[in-house]
């Protein structure tokens, strides 16, 4: 792991060095990918070395895997749910992109609610239900209730720009329905989230704690209407306080702990780092379904994964040479 | 059919193909035969199964035809490759392969590739059906050397690809 940081590191400032040279816009520098089509978000970063090649696109298989029930024949790629939102990474992430709100009274597949009750848990992170944990599972496996169904209903507000030209924006309205387990906690907050795409991050990560601390301005000192504040989160992976980078609150401080996080929490897959299938006790469903292995991702497999979304590259706007879009 | 794949036709992959400049076309040809050498056949289709270690993994699990379907697959890059093709109907068909373009610009890398090519070829024709059998057999038996001599072989091949690429100097950054 140390090589790779050292290559994005390297690859990183050395492509911020040519780019202002050449005066091309690279938004992934040496890592950037020319690609125009409907794969350009699940391509290896232009410099990744070819030796490196194999293991990014064992990661790219397992990312696309759809795992299956642990009861079934299958063995290997089993032990999905019984908690689950969807049964692959590339289901919410289709093709490395993001995904979006479900559609009327659809199951939401690129979309999830994170819950919490106020308080905060033994690292000063968010406090989940005491039922439900920290994120609704709206699937299940055959024979087990999804956690709750979501319903969205959307406010339309109509607003007028300076210049006169008119626009709508969509007000969501989030109600969870049919509670599987007991009614959560009254003083439930509920946080929804869209699926992030998945390039670049790698470059994310290599970006040195100290460069993300110097432009912390939580007071917005320079008065910029930016208050930046660092995020400090607990990190499974290191066994410490980190500083937090990915997911939308910054929540996660490192690929590693996103990664092995979302097989849990999205497809109820355990593995080294959660080692604990993503229901409670109070759900009562331990007993009646059988794990897929212990834990039901391998290492290597999971190491793959984190290096597949380290390593996928950026690709070039389509449109660079207008103003517009600089 | 014939519509879709004929050359005129500017809305598809054929037309659009022969419309891209000379070196986009030898870059695309390059990087898909290394895509279906690389990441289809020795990640996907061999490196994931013999991993996971599951049937749901196996190219055609159902008809138990993998090995025969690796087979017909490296058949697939040697006609590109080399330019030959013996159809089941109608006349052989000769021309022009990606090693004769990669000997024009160096005779040693075409070399190369034409050795990592057959030697593939050799493994490949080596792993016994059916394959979920090789799938499910001991880490370092036999049966599982023989899909993972495959895996290593093709990917020798992605990587010679990739320094004759280099020397070809193809100079091409938007696809």
């Amino acid at each position: 792991m140390a090589s790779l940081s050292i290559w994005l590191t390297v690859s990183f400032g050395l492509a911020l060095s040519l780019n202002s040279l050449s005066g091309d816009l690279l938004p992934g520098g040496n890592t950037t990918v020319f690609d125009q089509s409907t794969n350009a978000f699940s391509l290896p970063a232009t410099n990744l070395p070819i030796e490196e090649h194999p293991r990014f696109f064992a990661g790219n298989a397992f990312f696309n895997t759809n795992w299956v029930d642990a009861s079934s024949e299958v063995n290997g790629r089993d032990g999905l749910g019984p908690l689950f939102n969807v049964s692959s990474c590339s289901t919410c992430h289709f093709k490395d992109g993001r995904g979006e709100p479900p559609e009327g009274n659809d199951i939401p597949s690129g979309w999830l609610m994170r819950i919490s009750i106020p308080g905060t848990n033994e690292y000063g992170g968010p406090l989940g239900d005491p039922i439900y944990g920290n994120q609704v599972s709206v699937r299940a496996l055959p024979g087990a209730s999804p956690e709750a169904r979501v319903a969205i209903r959307y406010d339309v507000i109509d607003g007028v720009y300076p210049s006169g030209e008119t626009f709508q924006l969509l007000k969501p309205n989030y109600t969870l329905l049919d509670w599987g387990y007991g009614d959560p906690a009254e003083a439930l907050l509920l946080s929804p989230r869209v699926a992030s795409a998945v390039f670049g991050l790698g470059l994310l990560e290599a970006v040195s704690q100290e460069d993300v601390l110097t432009l912390a301005d939580p007071e917005d000192a320079n008065k910029d209407g930016i208050s930046g504040r660092p995020n400090w989160v607990w990190s499974p992976s290191l066994n410490a306080t980190e500083l937090g980078r990915f997911g939308w609150k910054a929540n996660k401080a490192n690929l590693m702990d996103q990664t092995a996080g979302a097989f849990l929490g999205d497809i109820g897959i355990t593995n080294a780092l959660f080692p604990v299938e993503n229901h409670t006790e109070a759900q009562g469903l331990s007993e009646k379904f059988p794990s897929g292995g212990d834990p039901e991702l391998s290492g290597r497999d999971l190491e793959d994964v984190v290096f597949y979304m380290q390593t996928l590259g950026v690709p070039a706007a389509r449109i660079e040479d207008r103003v517009s879009f600089q | 059919m014939a519509d879709q794949w004929s050359l005129s036709n500017y809305d598809n992959h054929t037309g659009d193909f022969f419309l891209k400049r000379p070196t986009t076309l030898i870059k695309l040809v390059m990087r898909g035969i290394s895509s279906l050498a690389g990441r289809e056949l020795a990640a996907e289709r061999m490196s994931v199964a013999l991993r996971s270690k599951s049937q749901e993994d196996e190219h055609s699990c159902f008809s138990d035809t993998t090995h025969l379907d690796l087979i017909a697959n490296m058949e697939g890059l040697e006609a590109v490759l080399f330019g030959a093709f013996t159809p089941h109907y109608g006349p052989q068909v000769e021309g022009k392969g990606m090693v004769d373009v990669i000997a024009d610009a160096n005779e040693a890398a075409a070399e190369t590739v034409r050795e990592k090519f057959y030697i593939a070829k050799e493994k490949v024709s080596l792993i016994e059906g059916p394959f979920d059998q090789a799938i499910v057999a001991e880490d370092g038996s036999p049966r599982n050397m023989q899909v993972k001599d495959e895996v290593n072989a093709l990917w020798s091949l992605v990587y010679a690809l990739a320094d004759a690429e280099e020397l070809l100097e193809l100079d091409v950054k938007r696809g």
